[in-house]
């Protein structure tokens, strides 16, 4: 980077020393051309007032022989000398291509030899003089001038070249010193261990300039290592959680091998077969519980007639009840209206209904009950739940005993709970005495509230 | 043997029952910490299979509650978490061994038996008794070169009192050692397996391996 910046301030300087060496060689000329010019015209001024007197070196002492810098030469109509410097020693300048009432400037070689410059012109005189027309050159030495031009332009190049290397050791040092946080939080990146949960990007040091991409880089660091995490996670809940059932089928394969009786052969095989479908089921939500989780699912509102879904699942449920020896009560009105995503309202409200007869004792009761804002609410009894068990409850692999049918109630109601966050609801587990789980849905928008009006909805939507 | 198997997998439960019972061994289960430390607490056990994750008490608050104790069965944790400081911590608070599920039945059986040796400070899985010597892992029995044709319970019965040369069992405590607490059966079937045990050793000539102290029991002098 301190090279890049170098190599551009090299250019811009060498930019600048060209413009530089141009602007003084032309201003050093303008100069130069202006006094020539203005000695030219004085000659010529003179020389036209003062037919047969042309010597203008006595009043203009450059021009006498001791200098050798300055010369000037004048011609009539017909091309004969008038007059020329005493610095010429008697040599001629040449007689320079000249236009009426124009200055023409000229490069060229003196008589004695030395570069110069020359200015020539043509000036008219009076019809009645014989000379006709003068023709003036002012010749001036440039080699002192040419001298001077070469030391400017030395000097400038050594400034030039002084200013690139005080440039070279400021842009480097700049640049390390502004990228110096910015090293350092290189380094707090490189530090970062994926497999440490707690691991978090140092931004304090950084300039306040840097710190908004700094924020920004730790964010996406984090919510990088948190979906890193919930990965891990998963995969370790997965491993965990099918160890149990292939542990199970392989037991029930191991030792079901040495029985000779097919009975118990065939009960072997049942056995093995449910517990593959427990499997299957386990897979499934997970799967499910991680879409959520990972915000892959995105809700579809419609308007849904929640009564009506209670009392479908009630009756979808009635065998899986009949089997545990579990009955449902339903105290709902007749319809409420929401505006919500139906399919994921099916699943959140099969695994509530699953999860309360599951778990429910043989004999017992389930009660749903739904209010008319659309609080949805299900009631199970829970012997067997502790009041400090109700923390752990929403933990996916939680798992409760009661009796005989020692299960993880934890997947399905952290599987509700995450379809509740997608859907916005409010999901409460509360214990109530005598040993009752109560599971609360609250929070759905009614068609009313979606809609702006107050008026109940009609039989007409869908 | 007796075993306890604590798992809250009733499937798991019910499957290892039966298939270490099938192996002579008496077998009690428990669905979680709190019931296996009632049970520990009143039975006399050989063996612990313990489950890790279970509700009310976890594996490794029954591990915690037995370490102080001087006396206890040993113990095989038998659990679905495979880390390392699971392994780890298991085996500090007292585990004798360790079984990642899901796992081979055989493997179980042999790693149980091996508990059960080192139990009694048995170097080699064949304990010798005069002519008779017992082959504690493929659990058979041998008088020279002939094989006894023993029942699992035939077999566990015989192994039982010769592990215990010496000492005077009485039916009570026999009947405890080889069957689970809630069997159906009396206690009356040890002198059943008596017979039909002394019987099977009378035909390849010892009759006499076992003798009946009257009022106190059976021994193998």
């Amino acid at each position: 980077m301190a090279l890049g910046v170098v190599a551009g301030a090299l250019l811009v300087l060498s930019a600048s020393f060209v413009v530089l060496h141009l602007a003084i060689r032309n201003e050093l000329y303008r100069y130069l051309d202006e006094d020539m010019r203005g000695q030219m015209t004085a000659i010529a001024e003179y020389a036209a007032a003062s037919p047969g007197r042309e010597r203008v070196s006595e009043f203009m002492p450059q021009f006498r022989t001791r200098t050798h810098q300055d010369f000037f030469q004048v011609w009539d109509g017909a091309g004969r000398t008038l007059a020329r410097s005493d610095s010429s020693a008697g040599r001629d300048l040449p007689l320079l291509a000249a236009a009426v009432g124009v200055a023409t400037y000229h490069d060229l070689v003196l008589p004695d030899g030395h570069h110069g410059r020359a200015v020539s012109q043509t000036f008219e005189l009076a019809p009645d003089d014989a000379r006709q027309r003068l023709t003036v050159v002012v010749a001036e030495e440039i080699e002192n001038l040419e001298i001077f031009e070469s030391r400017i332009h030395r000097l400038l190049l050594a400034i030039a070249i002084g200013t690139a290397i005080a440039m070279l050791l400021i842009a480097r040092l700049a640049v390390l010193r502004g990228l110096g946080p910015v090293a350092s939080f290189a380094r707090s990146v490189e530090s970062v261990n994926p497999e440490d949960p707690q691991a978090r990007l140092e931004t304090g040091p950084l300039p306040s300039e840097l710190q908004p991409v700094a924020v920004s880089f730790s964010r996406l660091l984090d919510r990088l290592l948190d979906a890193l995490a919930r990965e891990k996670r998963y995969a370790r809940n997965v491993a965990h959680e099918l160890r149990n059932p292939l542990a199970e089928i392989r037991l029930l394969a191991d030792v079901g091998a040495g029985r000779r009786e097919p009975d118990a052969c065939q009960a072997t095989i049942r056995e093995i077969g449910s517990t593959a479908a427990e499997m299957e089921q386990i897979v499934e939500a997970l799967m499910a519980l991680t879409r959520y989780e990972a915000g892959l699912e995105s809700p579809q509102p419609e308007p849904v007639d929640l009564g009506a879904e209670l009392r479908r699942h009630n009756r979808a449920m009635t065998a899986a009840a009949d089997q545990n020896a579990v009955s449902i009560s339903l105290d709902l009105p007749g319809e409420v209206w929401v505006y919500t995503d139906s399919a994921l309202l099916q699943r959140l409200l099969a695994n509530l209904f699953g999860n309360a007869i599951a778990h429910s004792p043989r004999g017992s009761t389930v009660r749903v009950t739904l209010s008319p804002d659309g609080d949805v609410r299900l009631t199970n009894p829970a012997p067997h739940l502790e009041a400090t068990d109700l923390p752990r409850l929403g933990e996916r692999f939680f798992r409760v005993s009661h009796g005989e049918r020692g299960s993880h109630a934890g997947l399905g109601l952290s599987l509700a709970a995450a379809i509740a966050k997608v859907l916005r609801l409010r999901f409460a587990l509360e214990l109530r005495d005598p040993g009752c789980l109560v599971v609360s849905i609250r929070g759905f928008q009614t068609l009313a509230q979606s809609i702006g009006t107050a008026g109940p909805p009609g039989r007409n939507w869908p | 043997m007796r075993v306890l198997v604590v798992d809250d997998s009733e499937r798991v439960r019910k499957t290892l029952a039966s298939g270490l019972r099938a192996h002579g061994m008496a077998v009690d289960t428990a669905a979680d910490g709190a019931e296996a430390l009632s049970l520990i607490n009143g039975l006399s056990l050989d063996l612990i299979v313990l489950d890790l994750m279970m509700p009310r008490m976890d594996g490794m608050q029954v591990l915690r509650a037995l370490k102080s104790k001087s006396a206890k069965p040993r113990i095989l944790v038998l659990s679905a978490r495979d880390h390392f400081q699971d392994r780890v911590d298991a085996l500090n608070l007292g585990a004798d061994d360790y079984l990642v599920k899901p796992f081979a039945f055989e493997e179980l059986l042999a790693r149980l038996l091996a508990l059960g040796r080192r139990s009694f400070a048995e170097a080699s899985p064949d304990i010798a008794c005069g002519r008779l010597v017992l082959d504690t892992a493929t659990r058979l029995a041998r008088v020279d070169d002939t094989v006894l044709a023993l029942t699992p319970k035939e077999y566990a019965l015989l192994e039982l009192l010769v592990r215990r040369k010496g000492h005077v069992m009485n039916r009570t405590h026999i009947f405890e050692q080889l069957y689970e607490s809630d069997s159906d059966v009396s206690d009356a079937v040890i002198e059943v397996l008596m017979s039909t045990l002394r019987a099977k050793l009378s035909r390849v000539g010892l009759p006499d391996l076992i003798e009946t102290r009257r009022g106190f029991g059976y021994v193998v002098a």
